[in-house]
Parts: structure tokens; C-alpha cells; sequence
């Protein structure tokens, strides 16, 4: 059953500039999926249009777990947890402020929760700083209490935007095993990065999008087959993307 | 001077081309534009009564003070309240843009000296100033122009004077802020010395304002012996405080334009002045700025009990808007203590002038105590109680209307939000229940910032006697009064968002939408008043049934505004990129 589907999903900017061209796809249960490209190819744009943050143009359809965000757009946001590319958000509240925060709008019973915030700041290294304010965390802490906002309702469909930036080590293998167990356990994680190794090790599936077109979908074995014996995944991506 | 140059140019381009801007995109970019110019249209028509209120001003202030020779005293009063507008209103702004700016992180590790980036942010803001200054001076100038028969020197004068004066209170602002920032650095809660410091700072600049006045201190035979002298003689009395003032009254009065090269000179030299010691004291303070303080400390079992508790989505996002708002010190003192503040300080130098006719302070309570009795006495006519009932319906709705709309905090709710703002559209919470949670959080600071008034208001209403109707009809107009109005400021938040913008004291000062909501609601409130009067004294429709009626039209207009404010929120909001 696929948990993300696009039909005929275009946007297009300033009535002229088509930053997304005419998107099918679909994300199966069970994957974790990475979404590469190079710069302005349209993959910021096609997540937020899968989250709800722009509307694509008319006719495309956009469902998560089988309900369409278009119409029912409150309960499809209930079912994926997002991070955006900017964790720059809600700087004056404190950690355990913002993750409450977050809990309620997603009616996050007060036990889950709890247990909840306690294993997730655990396995960040977060618990000596959710009683203070966002605006004194680093960057890596920004987008740490921001996956952790995320996560809270346990969302069926993880949706990140370079989920792994700024993260330090630990905190990025801690993020990485959690997107693993995510798969695991059948539910899909689709993300968004330009570093091809952490695609390469954690991807089930990866779509390569350049000038708004999906240029290829599917496992990074079949896309190897394609190329030269021996290439990597870095000559590989250069050559779908040489003229971007 | 050419990084200097670069700098401001940069700056200004950055943070005043937007006034305006909407997250929109192109789609119906035309009819955007198109409505855009129909509101800076609508906003000029209702400058227009206030600029034609100044321009008299101008022409009656010269015609009474001209047979006495004291005209420059007028113009000296304008450009004195011009000044002290400048440093009151100048001060969070210039904290805002030195200190707590996102461009300041970018620009300390340029190889640029303190003194460039403070000249270059110190243009910006007068930029800003200059166009507050002429918008408030430049039709009480032309009034006094055309009634004095003004020659060129006079609108030279009056040129140079709109462009320059505020440099000077502006200086007064910055360093004060320089001064206040570096005794501060060590502070641990910077946001919360920043808001107390500002407030500090403005009570304090008014009280110099007003008691650095010459005239003041003046006994009664000097000031008719200086009256009486005429060649405005006057001049140069009202204040020390802008010492540059003299000079450019002088030359606008006609005593010869070699006064301007004296007005130019002062004005260079206090800024070479601010300028020198900017240098020496800016980066002390906002190097600070950007180290923060965090406890680090695990959240205890007992302290998770209490943080960690589920509510309803609707309150919890009322709590995060109200702790966004009164943590943030320029949201604070702009949107919600600015309510606070103005009225008590109009209502200051009332108390201390009317106190300041007594000998000693228990003298002036014995004579307020009398004026009391007074009124208590006269609440047993049966007149008296139906003037009082009327004071106090009127009173109640005219309070409500100048405190509320003060009340920026629905009329910037939507445009606070700036790049965050793509939050709104990700969560789970439709955009409606979203705006009624911004409603609920501008309401709050609304009905608190008229309450005490109204309480003031109501409890002179019960010594004169007052029906009990009435005074519960003045709570009564007070609430409806301040939904509609918060509903009507968010509204225009909705459909026109200034979602971009380099730093917080752009989106709530230098947003259209709150300048046009207030103006709009002076203009609406000012006309359903004038309505009220005419019926109540050509038809003498009596008091309480007509305040019913009002109270009764506008509760449905409240209706009518919160449905359009919701089918706005559902459309216009997902329009938005």
C-alpha cells in the first residue's frame, strides 16, 4: 500500500517558472525513501506540497495514507510529523514548552508524552536542555527538538527536510536508527538530502529529481545496472544532473 | 564613507522596500497591486482629517499668536513635540534595528568599523523618522506658511527642518540605547532588561521632556514681560533639550536665514559627537547580544508533572502566541505595553500639573476629596445622573476606542509569524481555529489595557451617581467595542500579511496594516460617535435606549466581521506561499 501518492502534481511559480513538472509517485510502506537533487531542482517545493505549505497547481492530487490533503487537509497533517528545512522557529519558547506545544495539537495522551519526550531526549542528548530556550540552542540542537516535535504523535509517515544537518555524529547515527526501526516497524520515511552516502547506507529507494522532473525512481542496485560497473553514486548522480 | 555607503544602501533596500509585502506570489499579482494602491488610497483619506486638523492648527496658531509677536513660539512647540515624538517613539525602534536585528550577526564579522555600521543603521532609521516627522509637521507648517504669507526663506527653513530635526533626538535615543546595552551585557535575561530598560528609558525621556522647560520655572511677571516684549521673545524658552531648535525657529520666524549655517553646525556637531562615542561603546554592547544564557538543568520528576500536562489544542496555542508576544521585548512594548503605556503617560503630566497648583501634596488630595463630594452631592439630581449616565456610555466607548486601537497585537498576528509562518500551514489545526486563537490573544491584552481605565472611568461615575444601567451598558459597549475592533485588525492581518522582514520591529511598526487599522477604526468610531451625538441631542432620543440600540448594532456588526474574518482566514491564508 503506498503511504504518499502524487497524481499530476505541478507547481508552477510567477505564472511562468515551473519548478515541478507533471510528479506521479508513490512511497510504499516499509522504506525509508531519500529525495535527492541538486539545487532548485524542485525538492523543497515538492515537500511542501506533499505537507500542505503550497498548493500545487490545479488538477494534481496528494494523498498520505489514503486521505487527500487538498480536501481533508487537518486530519492528512495528522498523519505524517515534518521537518522543515529551517529549525528556526518558535526561538522564545523553551525545549519542553514547544514539544507540549506540539503534543497537543497532535492529542498526544499526557503518559505517551511523557514517556515519549523522556526516550527521544535521551537518545539526542537533549534532557539538560529542554527547560531552556530555543533561541540558546546550537543549530544541532534547533533541528534536534525540532525532529523531536516531529516525532511526538508517532506518525506513521516521517516527512524530513535535510533531517541531518547540523547534527553531530552521535545525534545524526541516533536519527538514522530510529528512520531504520521506523521502516521496520512498515511505516515509510521520505527525506530530503545532498550527502549521496547517507543515501547510499539508508535508503531503500531514492527518487532523483532534476528541473522539476522525478529522472529516476528506485532502488540504488537497479540504478547502478544502469551506469558503468564501478561508478559511483557520485559520477552517477553528476551525469543524470549535468545539465542542471 | 563608500562602505558606508554600500552598507546603507544595502540596509534601506532590505528593510524599507517592504512595507507592504505579502507572502503571496504571482497568482492574482495584478489585483494584489491594484488593491494595494485602493489601500494606501483609503489610508490617505483617512490621514486627511488629521493632516487638515494640523494644517489649521498651523493657520489659527499664527493668526492668535501674531498680534503678540509670539508665532515662533508655535513653531517652536511643533518641532519640539516633533523631536520628543522622534526620541519616544525613535527609542525601541533604534534598539530594535542596532541591537536585535538578524542582519547584525552578519554584518560583526565584516571588516567594518563600529562607527560605519552604526552611521549606516543610523540612516536607515532616519529615513524612517523623517517621514514620521513631516507627516506629523508638514501640514501644520504649510498652515502657518499660508497664513503668515511666508517668503522662500521660511520654506527653506521648513525644508531643512523636516529633514534634520530628527537627527538630534535620534542621537539622544541611540546613545542612551548604547549607554543602557553596555551596562546591561552581563545581564542573564536580556529580553526581560530590554523590555523594563525601554520602559524605563521612555518614562524617563518624557519627565525630561516635560520638566526641561524653561517656562516651567518661570514666575508669573517674567513670562507677561517676555509675552509682552513680542519679536518672539519666547523663543528658545520651551526647551534646552534640542539646542539646535532656536536656531532653525529663528530662521523660519524671518530673523534672516544666516541662522540656518548655526542650526546645520549644532546638528553636525551633536551628531559628530554621537557618532565618536558610538564608536567607542556599540560593539561593547552588541557583542553581548549574541551570547545566551541556559541553565542546562535536567527537568525534575515533580517539575514534569507540571510542564508536561495535555490541554486542549485551542488553549495550547493561545499560551504559545501569548508567550511569543511577551517574550519577544519588541512585541512586548509595541503591541501590548504601548496600550499600557500611553494613556498613563497623557494622564501623568494631568495629575502632576493638577497637583502642582498646591502648595503640598495633602492640600491637593483635601481639594480632590472636595471635588469628590461634589460630585456625590450632585448625583441626587435627577439631571446630574442622566449627564452622568452619559459621561459614562461615551466615556466607555471613546476609552475603548483610542486604548484598543493602540492594541497592535490582532492587527500584526498573522504578519509576527514571518518566515515561521509556514508552521501555520503544516499543523494539524485549521486556519480558522488558528486565527480565533490569535482573536483570543489580542482580546486578552485588549480587555486588559481598557479595563483600568474603565474602572477609573466607572468609579467617578458612581460617586456622581450614576445608574447602575449604565454603568453595566459602558462595560457592556467596552467588550463588543473590542471584539469588533480585534476582529477587524486581524482581519486586515489575514488578507494582507507582511510576512517578510529583517527584523521584529518591521513587522509590527513598519506594517501597513496596523497604521491603516487604527486610522480606519479612528475614522469608523469617530463617525458612529458624531452619529450617536446628532440622535441623542437633535431627536433627544433618551440616553439609555439609545446606547441600547448602538450597543445592540454594534454587536451584530461584531457578528458580521467575525464570520468575514473566518471565511478569510479558510482562503486567504492557503493562498499564501
Amino acid at each position: 500500500m503506498s503511504m504518499i501518492r502524487l497524481a499530476h502534481i505541478s507547481k508552477t511559480y510567477a505564472g511562468t517558472h515551473k519548478a515541478v513538472d507533471n510528479l506521479d509517485w508513490e512511497i510504499e510502506e516499509g522504506t525509508i525513501t531519500g529525495f535527492i537533487g541538486p539545487n532548485g531542482a524542485g525538492k523543497t517545493t515538492t515537500l511542501k506540497m506533499i505537507t500542505g505549505i503550497l498548493e500545487p497547481d490545479e488538477d494534481g492530487s496528494i494523498e498520505i495514507n489514503g486521505i487527500d490533503i487538498g480536501k481533508n487537509p487537518v486530519e492528512a497533517k495528522r498523519q505524517f510529523g515534518f521537518v522543515s528545512d529551517s529549525p528556526d522557529n518558535f526561538l522564545r519558547l523553551k525545549g519542553i514548552e514547544y514539544l507540549n506545544f506540539m503534543a497537543d495539537l497532535y492529542d498526544v495522551p499526557t503518559k505517551e508524552r511523557k514517556e515519549r519526550i523522556a526516550s527521544f531526549a535521551s537518545r539526542f542528548e537533549m534532557e539538560n536542555a529542554l527547560k531552556d530556550r530555543i533561541l540558546s540552542y546550537s543549530h544541532g540542537m534547533r533541528q534536534k527538538i525540532m525532529v523531536m516535535g516531529a516525532l511526538l504523535h508517532n506518525p506513521s509517515v516521517w516527512i524530513l527536510d535535510e533531517p541531518l544537518t547540523g547534527l553531530d555524529p552521535k545525534s545524526a547515527f541516533a536519527l538514522k536508527e530510529m528512520m531504520k526501526e521506523h521502516a521496520a516497524a512498515g511505516k515509510s520515511v521520505l527525506f530530503s538530502t545532498h550527502v549521496l552516502e547517507v543515501a547510499e547506507k539508508l535508503c531503500d529507494r531514492i527518487a532523483v529529481i532534476n528541473k522539476g522532473k522525478i529522472v529516476y525512481r528506485g532502488t540504488l542496485d537497479d540504478l547502478r545496472k544502469q551506469f558503468r560497473e564501478g561508478e559511483s553514486l557520485e559520477e552517477i548522480f553528476l551525469s543524470m544532473t549535468k545539465d542542471a | 564613507m563608500r562602505k558606508y555607503r554600500k552598507l546603507t544602501w544595502i540596509l534601506l533596500k532590505c528593510g524599507m522596500g517592504n512595507a507592504m509585502s505579502t507572502g503571496s506570489t504571482g497568482k492574482k499579482k495584478k489585483s494584489r497591486k491594484l488593491s494595494g494602491a485602493a489601500l494606501w488610497l483609503l489610508m490617505l483619506v483617512c490621514l486627511l482629517p488629521l493632516a487638515y486638523m494640523m494644517f489649521q492648527a498651523g493657520q489659527s496658531g499664527y493668526e492668535m499668536l501674531a498680534p503678540l509677536g509670539q508665532e515662533g513660539l508655535l513653531l517652536e512647540m511643533a518641532c519640539f513635540t516633533g523631536g520628543m515624538a522622534t526620541l519616544i517613539l525613535g527609542l525601541p525602534y533604534i534598539l530594535s534595528v542596532f541591537y536585535m536585528s538578524g542582519d547584525v550577526q552578519t554584518l560583526l564579522p565584516l571588516p567594518l568599523k563600529p562607527v560605519q555600521i552604526v552611521g549606516a543603521k543610523f540612516t536607515v532609521v532616519w529615513v524612517y523618522e523623517t517621514a514620521t516627522t513631516a507627516f506629523l509637521l508638514l501640514p501644520l507648517l504649510i498652515g502657518y506658511g499660508t497664513a503668515a504669507g511666508a517668503g522662500i526663506s521660511f520654506w527653506i527653513a521648513s525644508l531643512a527642518g523636516l529633514l534634520l530635526l530628527p537627527v538630534v533626538p535620534m542621537a539622544y535615543a541611540a546613545l542612551i540605547s548604547m549607554i543602557f546595552m553596555r551596562i546591561g551585557k552581563g545581564a542573564k535575561n536580556k529580553s526581560l532588561l530590554t523590555t523594563l530598560g525601554t520602559v524605563f528609558i521612555l518614562i524617563i525621556s518624557m519627565c525630561v521632556g516635560m520638566f526641561s522647560s524653561q517656562l516651567e520655572n518661570m514666575d508669573q511677571e517674567g513670562l507677561v514681560n517676555l509675552l509682552t516684549a513680542g519679536k518672539n521673545s519666547l523663543v528658545g524658552f520651551l526647551s534646552k533639550l534640542f539646542p539646535n531648535l532656536r536656531f532653525l525657529v529663528k530662521a523660519m520666524t524671518g530673523e534672516g536665514l544666516a541662522h540656518l549655517p548655526l542650526f546645520f553646525a549644532v546638528t553636525a556637531v551633536i551628531l559628530v559627537v554621537f557618532l565618536f562615542v558610538a564608536g567607542k561603546l556599540y560593539f561593547g554592547g552588541v557583542l553581548s547580544m549574541s551570547e545566551t544564557t541556559s541553565k542546562r538543568q535536567k527537568i525534575t520528576a515533580s517539575e514534569s508533572e507540571k510542564l508536561v500536562r495535555r490541554r486542549s489544542a485551542m488553549s495550547t496555542y493561545v499560551k504559545k502566541e501569548l508567550h511569543l508576544l511577551f517574550r519577544t521585548p519588541i512585541y512586548l512594548l509595541n503591541c501590548v505595553l504601548i496600550l499600557l503605556i500611553w494613556p498613563a503617560l497623557f494622564l501623568v503630566p494631568v495629575v502632576i500639573s493638577m497637583f502642582a497648583q498646591f502648595d503640598s501634596v495633602s492640600e491637593g488630595f483635601a481639594a480632590m476629596k472636595g471635588m469628590l463630594g461634589a460630585l456625590s452631592s450632585a448625583g441626587a439630581d435627577p439631571q446630574a445622573a442622566a449627564v452622568a449616565a452619559l459621561v459614562v456610555v461615551a466615556g466607555s466607548y471613546g476609552i475603548t476606542l483610542f486604548v484598543g486601537s493602540m492594541n497592535l497585537v490582532c492587527a500584526t498576528a498573522i504578519s509576527r509569524e514571518g518566515s515561521g509562518f509556514i508552521a501555520m500551514k503544516y499543523l494539524p489545526m485549521s486556519y480558522r481555529d488558528q486565527v480565533k486563537a490569535k482573536l483570543l490573544s489580542g482580546l486578552l491584552p485588549g480587555f486588559v489595557g481598557t479595563t483600568g481605565y474603565l474602572l477609573i472611568l466607572l468609579a467617578i461615575g458612581v460617586y456622581w451617581g450614576v445608574p447602575l444601567w449604565a454603568a453595566a451598558l459602558g462595560i457592556l459597549i467596552s467588550l463588543v467595542v473590542n471584539f469588533g475592533m480585534n476582529c477587524f485588525q486581524l482581519w486586515r492581518d489575514v488578507c494582507r500579511p507582511k510576512l517578510v522582514w529583517a527584523n521584529e520591529q518591521q513587522a509590527v511598526k513598519q506594517n501597513f496594516n496596523s497604521m491603516l487599522s487604527m486610522l480606519v477604526l479612528w475614522v469608523l468610531g469617530g463617525l458612529i460617535g458624531v452619529l450617536f451625538g446628532w440622535l441623542y441631542w437633535k431627536f433627544e432620543v433618551p440616553i439609555g435606549a439609545l446606547a441600547g440600540i448602538f450597543t445592540a448594532a454594534l454587536a451584530a456588526l461584531d457578528v458580521l466581521i467575525y464570520r468575514i474574518l473566518l471565511r478569510s482566514a479558510d482562503r486567504r491564508i492557503a493562498e499564501y506561499e
